[in-house]
């Protein structure tokens, strides 16, 4: 959960970028590892396999501009997105303040999207969280390729609670920002003062 | 928050001072790093010493458990501050000549901790409401500003 220390005025939030294998998480935090400047950044953590699929999670700290004198620090964690890895995402997701889900637009992979947001849904279930109370924008990502559904069919299967949504090619950069801002912005509304 | 870490600092002081070379980062399970003494307080230290400890609790469930991992000089040692382990003590050492003495008299001060410190202070909110009801665009721009999109 987010911290907010009032002596040195800083808010820790910790987003979670979840979605099917092979779907861009990666590609959306390594594109905003590369797109930000030293002193906003530190180092990426990526804990992958030989052939750069993701094992257990990518990490990436973010130290960005301040809210009424407070200043923010986002902690960025993909999870490992085949299914064998269900632990891993249990543990990941434990203290999420924010969820980027990431789709894959393609047709064919409407069943691994619906798969992982049940499995996602589950997860928080269990971890006695809300689904519909946690921040969460979707992210429909690869819209470059052919064979996309539409943006009505994703979100008439995916978005079942009219959560924020944008279209994506992480790849090149289109939209990952725009889901990092509408999540962060979604996560500080929902930030307590917990912390003294 | 500050009482927190005054309190630590103080608690873990002689044994910094008996090991030079051993670094402590007091965080909590989610890996958000609260303080640390004789070590940078680096963030994917946080996640990673969180990933490990949360990993080896679903290979081991002990509420016990003191995850270590070590060759004869080199190392660290995770373990819980607290009985329900909400909180974690991360310690690495480096050049350590006696790394078995480390651990005991570093468990021995954890366990000291665990009987004396208040975590109420720390886990109860001391604030429920919103810190904010609303944020502008522009707001948003300036959290950004920078970033290079």
């Amino acid at each position: 959960m987010s911290f907010v220390n009032y002596y040195t005025k800083e808010i820790n939030c910790k987003i979670v970028y979840f979605g099917p294998g092979l779907g861009g998480k990666t590609t959306n935090v390594k594109y905003i590892y590369q797109q930000t400047s030293d002193d906003q950044k530190n180092k990426m953590v990526a804990l992958d396999t030989d052939n750069e699929r993701t094992l257990f999670f990518d990490f990436l700290p973010l130290h960005l501009g301040e809210i009424r004198g407070f200043k923010t620090r986002f902690h960025l964690y993909t999870v490992p997105g085949q299914s064998f890895y269900e632990a891993s995402r249990k543990l990941i997701l434990r203290g999420v303040d924010g969820i980027v889900f990431v789709a894959d637009s393609q047709v064919d992979k409407m069943e691994e999207n619906l798969a992982s947001l049940k499995n996602m849904e589950e997860i928080l279930l269990e971890q006695g969280y809300d689904s519909q109370k946690v921040p969460t924008v979707f992210q429909f990502n690869k819209s470059d390729l052919p064979n996309i559904a539409s943006v009505q069919d994703l979100n008439a299967k995916l978005n079942k609670f009219d959560r924020p949504f944008f279209q994506a090619c992480a790849v090149s950069g289109q939209g990952v920002f725009e889901t990092l801002k509408m999540v962060s912005k979604l996560v500080l509304l929902n930030v307590r003062g917990n912390l003294g | 928050m500050e009482e927190v870490k005054e309190y630590f600092h103080d608690h873990f002081a002689d044994l910094i001072e008996d090991y030079p070379n051993l670094g402590l980062n007091f965080l909590a399970r989610d890996g958000h790093i609260l303080h640390s003494e004789n070590a940078i307080p680096k963030s994917e230290m946080g996640a990673l010493y969180a990933g490990l400890w949360e990993a080896s609790q679903q290979l081991l469930s002990d509420e016990e458990t003191v995850l270590s991992f070590a060759n004869s000089q080199n190392g660290f040692y995770l373990l819980a501050l607290d009985t329900k382990a909400q909180f974690l003590l991360g310690a690495s050492f480096k050049n350590e000549i006696n790394p078995a003495k480390l651990k005991f008299d570093l468990l021995k001060l954890v366990r000291k901790f665990q009987s004396e410190f208040d975590f109420s202070e720390i886990l109860t909110p001391h604030r429920d409401d919103f810190l904010f009801d609303k944020i502008s665009d522009s707001e948003m721009d300036l959290i950004f500003k920078g970033m290079d999109h």
